[in-house]
Order: structure tokens, then sequence, then C-alpha cells
């Protein structure tokens, strides 16, 4: 069980996360979804210390910390339990796809180099990209890329993944074999928690959806829900105007 | 074949007898820009501490021998280095000019060094640093397999344009009494009463030419197959 409770996080005067709380069961996949500057980024970022959140708990599995006073052993201990899959993929450059995965598994797990060469294999089996693995980033399509990136974020086998609009920096025609990989990694139990702006990869995978705005949450439920039957104002206002602009 | 203004002969004869030095020069070329380039890492990492102070000064350090005039900073080292050992009871009479000359030229390439190092450094991609922190990569394995060798192809065509400039400006230690190709090239000259002093320096010319460009080549070439590794 996954817990975040009254999260909270400010930039200055800007409050961007204005008490967030919600659960995610193990095996399921939240997507949170929401307009551009509705927190749903920083969010995410604040699960992974990439920012420091203001106050808020976080408990995940038998850790729990409290951000606003998180030690630097909690924040390892947090950041051991969870990976992060970026907007724009964020590999190693000067090394290769086999490299960008067995890095982590070698330096911070402490692997033996050949276990960690054939998890790696079998990850990029399952992302359909063995044919890749001496390949440099520089030589791979954005959608390449971001299943390397989904690979790597695997590989350390977290308890939470977090993915940042995993498919927001693609060309229109490599989102599809992103969102094929995303929508196996959710059917094979990974307990996932996604942010995006689109909502067709929502739909397609979330067990959950949450819809956010303005740094709090105004709805969430089944995608069956909360396309058919939105409870609250803004909710419907905002699938009307995806429909509108035919995110739909 | 007489001709008055330009005797062939001469500008030809004057290669092989240049071209002996040409060893000496580069391998003392090559000294400067060994130690400079570990100098010059020194410099960087201490530049981006993140104490201001010691950041501060290195700073300013590396703008005041930037300043200099190389021919200017190898007379001050050449006569006030010994006095400085002189105060530590280091005797200094009985050593050769090309200490100095290393010394004095490691000093100003290094500053150099370690701007375009800095620079590079800089403009590595940051996405890579969130990469390594969402995934506890312990620094040491960050620093050495990530930014040391983007680093090192992000700086490498800079680099390239240090080692040019540091070969000819090694043309300047002749000025202490340093017998290399340039001081050669006068020796050379001075020997014919100066009936071919045109031939002569022209063939040095060709000669740093012909090193500068090998090198150019070479750097483009390393560069070119290192892109690779680099957004």
């Amino acid at each position: 069980m996954i817990e975040i409770k009254d999260l909270k996080k400010s930039y200055g005067a800007a409050e961007i996360l204005k008490g967030v709380s919600f659960d995610i069961k193990e095996g399921e996949t939240v997507v949170i979804i929401g307009k551009s500057g509705s927190g749903k980024t920083t969010l995410l970022r604040c699960l992974n210390f990439l920012e420091q959140a203001d106050s808020g708990i976080f408990t995940l599995g038998d850790t729990q910390v409290d951000f606003s006073q998180a030690t630097r052993a909690q924040k390892d201990a947090v950041r051991k339990k969870t990976s992060m899959v970026f907007q724009s993929y964020n590999l190693f450059y000067n090394l290769t796809a086999l490299q960008n995965i067995t890095e982590a598994l070698i330096y911070t797990k402490k692997m033996k180099k050949a276990d960690a060469q054939s998890l790696a294999r079998q990850l990029l089996l399952e992302v359909g990209l063995s044919d890749k693995a001496d390949s440099y980033p520089k030589m791979l399509s954005g959608g390449q890329k971001q299943r390397i990136g989904i690979a790597r974020a695997m590989a350390v086998n977290p308890e939470l993944l977090l993915m940042d609009e995993p498919t927001s920096a693609l060309d229109p025609e490599l989102i599809d074999e992103v969102s094929a990989t995303i929508k196996k990694l959710a059917d094979s139990g990974r307990t996932m928690l996604i942010v995006t702006h689109e909502m067709r990869l929502a739909l397609d995978i979330a067990s959950r959806i949450i819809f956010m705005e303005n740094g709090t949450i105004v709805e969430s439920g089944t995608p069956d829900q909360f396309l058919n039957h939105p409870q609250q104002e803004r909710t419907k206002a905002f699938l009307a105007r995806i429909r509108r602009e035919g995110g739909l | 074949m007489s001709n008055p203004y330009f005797d062939f002969g001469a500008f030809l004869e004057a290669f092989p007898k240049l071209l002996s030095l040409l060893p000496y020069t580069l391998f003392t070329v090559c000294i400067i820009l060994a130690l400079s380039l570990v100098f010059a890492i020194l410099l960087v990492w201490l530049r981006l501490r993140k104490n201001r102070v010691v950041s501060g000064v290195v700073r300013f350090y590396i703008m005041v021998i930037r300043g200099i005039p190389l021919m200017l900073l190898l007379f001050v080292v050449y006569y006030g280095l010994p006095i400085l050992l002189q105060l530590f009871g280091i005797d200094t009479t009985n050593i050769q000019p090309l200490p100095f000359v290393i010394v004095a030229f490691t000093l100003s390439t290094s500053a150099f060094e370690a701007e375009v190092i800095r620079a590079a450094y800089e403009s590595i991609d940051r996405g890579q640093m969130e990469a390594a922190q969402s995934l506890s990569l312990p620094s040491p394995a960050f620093f050495f397999h990530i930014l040391v060798p983007q680093t090192f192809v992000l700086a490498l065509p800079n680099l390239g344009n240090l080692i040019i400039t540091a070969i000819k400006q090694s043309s300047i230690m002749y000025t202490i009494g340093v017998m290399d190709i340039y001081q050669k090239a006068r020796t050379l000259s001075a020997d014919h009463f100066g009936v071919w002093q045109l031939e002569i320096f022209l063939a040095l010319m060709f000669i740093y030419w012909g090193v500068a460009l090998l090198i150019d080549f070479a750097i483009a070439k390393l560069y070119k197959r290192m892109l690779i590794y680099i957004p």
C-alpha cells in the first residue's frame, strides 16, 4: 500500500501543491491528468525527491517519510523503492542502451556485471529492443529512447514506477509504441503512477484516474466513471475542452 | 636557380636543419600540455566548489593569468621564481632555462584549459543528473562514467585550439635562451649573415603550419568519432 497524505509544495509565494492526498494499491496503475500548471509533474517529482516538498507524509510499504523533516537516509530509501521515467528520456548519452540499464544495477544495486547484463537483455527483450543493446541514445528514435528509459527504470525493480509525461516529447507516430510498452507493464501488475495530459493514454492504461487542477485533486475514479459519469463541474469542463480539441 | 630575391635551394636546405629541432619543441609542448591538463582539472574542481571564497579566488587567479602576455609571464617566472625560491633557501643558479619555460607555459595554458573544461562541464545535459539521482547512482560512478567522458568530448574542439596555440607560442621560449626550433631558425640565418633570412623563416613557417594542420585534422577526426557520445 502506497499512501500520500497532505502533500504541500510552494515556490516562494506560489502554492503549487495545496495538500494532496491519495493512495495507490499494489499492482494499480494510477494516472494523474490535468492541464499544465496543475502541479501534477511537481507532485511526481516530489515523490522521487527531485523536488523537496514542504510537508506531507509518504508511506511506501514499510518506509514512511515526513517530507518536512526527511533525512538523507530516508530520501535514499524512498529513491531506492521508486524510479522515474522522464519526459525527455534523460538517458546517459555516452553509454549504450545496455549500459544505460546496467549502470544502476552494477553501481547502486552492486549486482555482478554478468547478472546485470543478462537482466538488462531480458528487459530489452520486454520493451522490444533486443537488437539495440549496443546502440547509443543518439542512434535511437524518440520512441526507442523512451522504451530504453522505461527498461532502465524497471531494472531496479521499484515498488513504485513513476512516469512523467512519458509520451509528450514524442512525434505522434511514435506514441503508440511507447503506449503499448506502458500498457504491457500495467497489465503485468507493476505499480505505477503516471502523469500525462494525453487523455487517450490515460484511458488506455489507468486502473484509476486522478484529475488535478490548481494544486488540488478535483476528482478520482475508474476511467469509465471519469469519462462517462464525472461528478464535478470542473471535470466536466475539462472533458468538454478535450473533446473540442479532439483529444478524445 | 639564380633569383636575386628568393633562393629556393636555401629554402629547401633549411628544412632538415630546422626539423632536427622539431622533436625537442614537440616534446617540450607535450610536457607542458600534460602538466597543464592536470593543473587545469584541479582549477576547475576548485572553481566549482560551493565555497565562495575558494571559487572566487580561483576565478580571480584565472582572470589574472589570462590577462598577462605569455612572454611577460615567462620573464616574470624566469627572473622572479629564483628570488622567491631563494627565500625558501633553494638555490637555482645552476638550473637550466627549460624548467622556467615549463612553469610559465603550464600556468598560462592551464588557465585557458580550465575555462574550456568548465564551459564544457557546465554545458552537459542536466537531465542526466536527475536520472542519476533518481537511480541513486553513487556520485563517483556518475562522475567518472558519465560526466568526465562527456566533458572531454564537449571540450575537445577548444582543447585542440589550445594545443595548436601552445605549439605556436612555444616559439617565444628562445627569449630566455632555450634552443628550440625557432631559435634554430634565428641562429641559422645569423650563420649566413642574414642573407637567407626570408628563406629560413618561410621554411619555419611551413613547419609550424604543417604541425598545426596535422593536429587540427587529428582532433577533428577524433571529435567526429566521439560525437555519438553527446546529445
